[in-house]
């Protein structure tokens, strides 16, 4: 499951490029960071990054969860940080869902 | 009521066309022989004057006719589209005591027991006037019935007006197709009913009776440039259409002006509680307008447009008066001014805030629209746990291209058109229509 999610996440990021001008482009890598002081995108773009991987997620594989949720703050590491929390943090989620 | 000021156009214009319905054509001699049938029929019923009467009905000679005869019974009058399939709470709110439907082949007539307490409709009775009760068309909640002296809303009728041949496209019980209504009958016009109200209906009639105004919304417009009306029918004959009831996006606006450069395009500006008031867009592709005059006068506090109207309504049978004591009235239309000229931004209800930053759905809409592949669209506010609101839009497509890399395609094409907070953030794609009965989008 978590090679699917991983396609999602770069799936995601590449529908988020078309809307980023080049400079701003997110590149699908371990070092990338979507929150905190070293964030590749704003907060705008991280809603949108977000609500992409949500329908995604409902389009391939027929389950709908809400990424941001009190839960995801009140966790000490935020599941937001990397690919690689992000990925873990979908899994769970969708692991609680089944 | 006296109605001699109708009566005597009638008679001075009796062979004049007035109604083209279904292929036949009636002038105003006959209508006024319906009007005088009409007469004699509500005696026979034994109608009180001052009665309380819903009219289910489209535009007809016999619902003109009827009309007429009302009006000058002083019966408060509640017009009810026949496309509002249960009338019934309608009828209960106007608290009316009858109900005549003359929508279908047979004329029905109910007395439905109620009896009026209403102080607003007793007062209307007191002073012998005739009433109108409007509904507005809002989507959520219950409708909310406009009460206005009929007499003020047709003082502005006895002074001569020009006329055009006119298609019927707003409703029988909106404010623009009932004024539609009367400025023709006092004018001596043509209009031509419609049945379906299909982009195919309207635009062939246009051409085979060279009509030459279309009273019409922004949703119906962007129908005509979708199907390209105008390469199936000629529409040269046209040399007015007028837009209303819902923000005009830009990109609409200049396209159908493109399509077809020799009809003046007309911003309206009307609403259930204060009439219809006058207009004058600054020119055929700006949406700035001058509004006011001749009745009506205009505020604008806080970006808000507020209205003071000689013609306004008396009240609301079933909310509380949205007049402040010095009787103006907050339309809670978003404007900017440029000196004489307004530009109305949209509802403020309809306002989307995106974590502090204002979005005008109609700005995205007109931005979306200009895209390859977008049929029609309706942005709309989402509830977001971070943002409180993010911008949403619900696109119609072809089936080719409902699915995601449509959606890819849209974003991009956002990107150098739009501030990222007003980008949709989420998109709904549908192969249905978005818009209601109304040619007006669902909100």
């Amino acid at each position: 499951m978590k090679e699917l999610i991983r396609e999602i996440l770069k799936e995601a990021i590449d529908e988020l490029n078309e809307q980023l001008d080049d400079n701003e482009k997110v590149v699908f890598g371990e070092d990338t960071r979507f929150i905190g002081s070293h964030a590749c995108i704003d907060s705008m773009g991280f809603v949108t990054f977000i609500s992409i991987i949500e329908e995604l997620i409902a389009d391939k594989m027929g389950k709908n969860i809400q990424l941001v949720n009190e839960k995801a703050f009140s966790q000490k590491h935020s599941p937001f940080y990397s690919i690689e929390t992000l990925a873990n943090y979908i899994e769970t989620l969708l692991n609680e869902k089944d | 009521m006296n109605i001699d000021f109708f009566k005597q156009s009638m008679l001075k214009n009796k062979d004049v066309i007035a109604v083209i319905s279904d292929g036949e054509k009636y002038t105003f001699t006959e209508i006024y022989k319906k009007y005088e049938k009409s007469v004699e029929f509500l005696e026979q019923l034994n109608i009180p004057a001052g009665s309380v009467v819903s009219l289910r009905a489209d535009f007809k000679t016999q619902s003109i006719a009827l009309l007429l005869a009302l009006i000058e019974r002083d019966a408060i009058i509640v017009p009810i589209s026949p496309t509002i399939k249960e009338p019934g709470r309608y009828i209960e709110i106007s608290e009316s005591e009858y109900f005549f439907d003359i929508s279908g082949s047979e004329t029905i007539v109910k007395a439905t027991g109620n009896v009026v307490k209403h102080p607003m409709l007793s007062k209307l009775r007191v002073e012998k006037v005739p009433g109108l009760i409007l509904f507005s068309s809002g989507t959520t909640g219950e409708p909310k019935a406009a009460v206005h002296d009929l007499s003020l809303l047709l003082e502005k009728f006895k002074r001569p007006g020009k006329t055009l041949t006119t298609v019927t496209f707003l409703l029988f019980d909106h404010i623009g197709g009932f004024n539609t209504m009367m400025h023709t009958i006092a004018n001596g016009g043509t209009i031509i009913t419609l049945k379906t109200r299909s982009p195919d209906e309207v635009c062939s009639l246009i051409e085979k009776y060279k009509i030459e105004l279309l009273p019409t919304s922004p949703t119906f417009i962007n129908l005509i440039l979708l199907n390209k009306m105008y390469e199936k029918y000629d529409l040269s004959c046209l040399k007015m259409m007028t837009y209303g009831t819902e923000p005009m996006p830009e990109a609409t606006l200049k396209a159908i002006n493109k399509i077809l450069p020799n009809v003046k395009l007309k911003q309206t500006y009307g609403l259930s509680e204060i009439g219809i008031m006058p207009t004058k867009s600054e020119e055929n592709t700006s949406l700035w307008m001058k509004l006011g005059g001749d009745g009506f006068e205009t505020k604008i506090i806080d970006g808000i447009l507020y209205v003071r109207a000689k013609s306004a309504m008396l009240g609301y049978l079933n909310a509380p008066s949205p007049f402040d004591a010095d009787g103006w009235f907050n339309t809670k239309d978003k404007v900017e001014v440029k000196g004489d000229y307004i530009k109305i931004l949209g509802r403020t209800t309809d306002l989307i805030n995106v974590g502090g930053e204002k979005v005008y759905p109609v700005e995205v809409e007109s931005c979306l629209l200009e895209c390859a592949g977008v049929l029609d669209v309706r942005v709309y506010g989402e509830d977001h746990p971070l943002m409180g609101k993010v911008v949403a839009a619900e696109i119609k497509v072809s089936e080719e291209n409902d699915n995601r890399d449509f959606i890819k395609k849209v974003r991009a094409y956002c990107k150098d058109k739009l501030e990222g907070y007003k980008i949709p953030v989420r998109f709904k794609l549908t192969t249905e229509n978005l818009y209601g009965d109304r040619f007006k989008k669902k909100r």
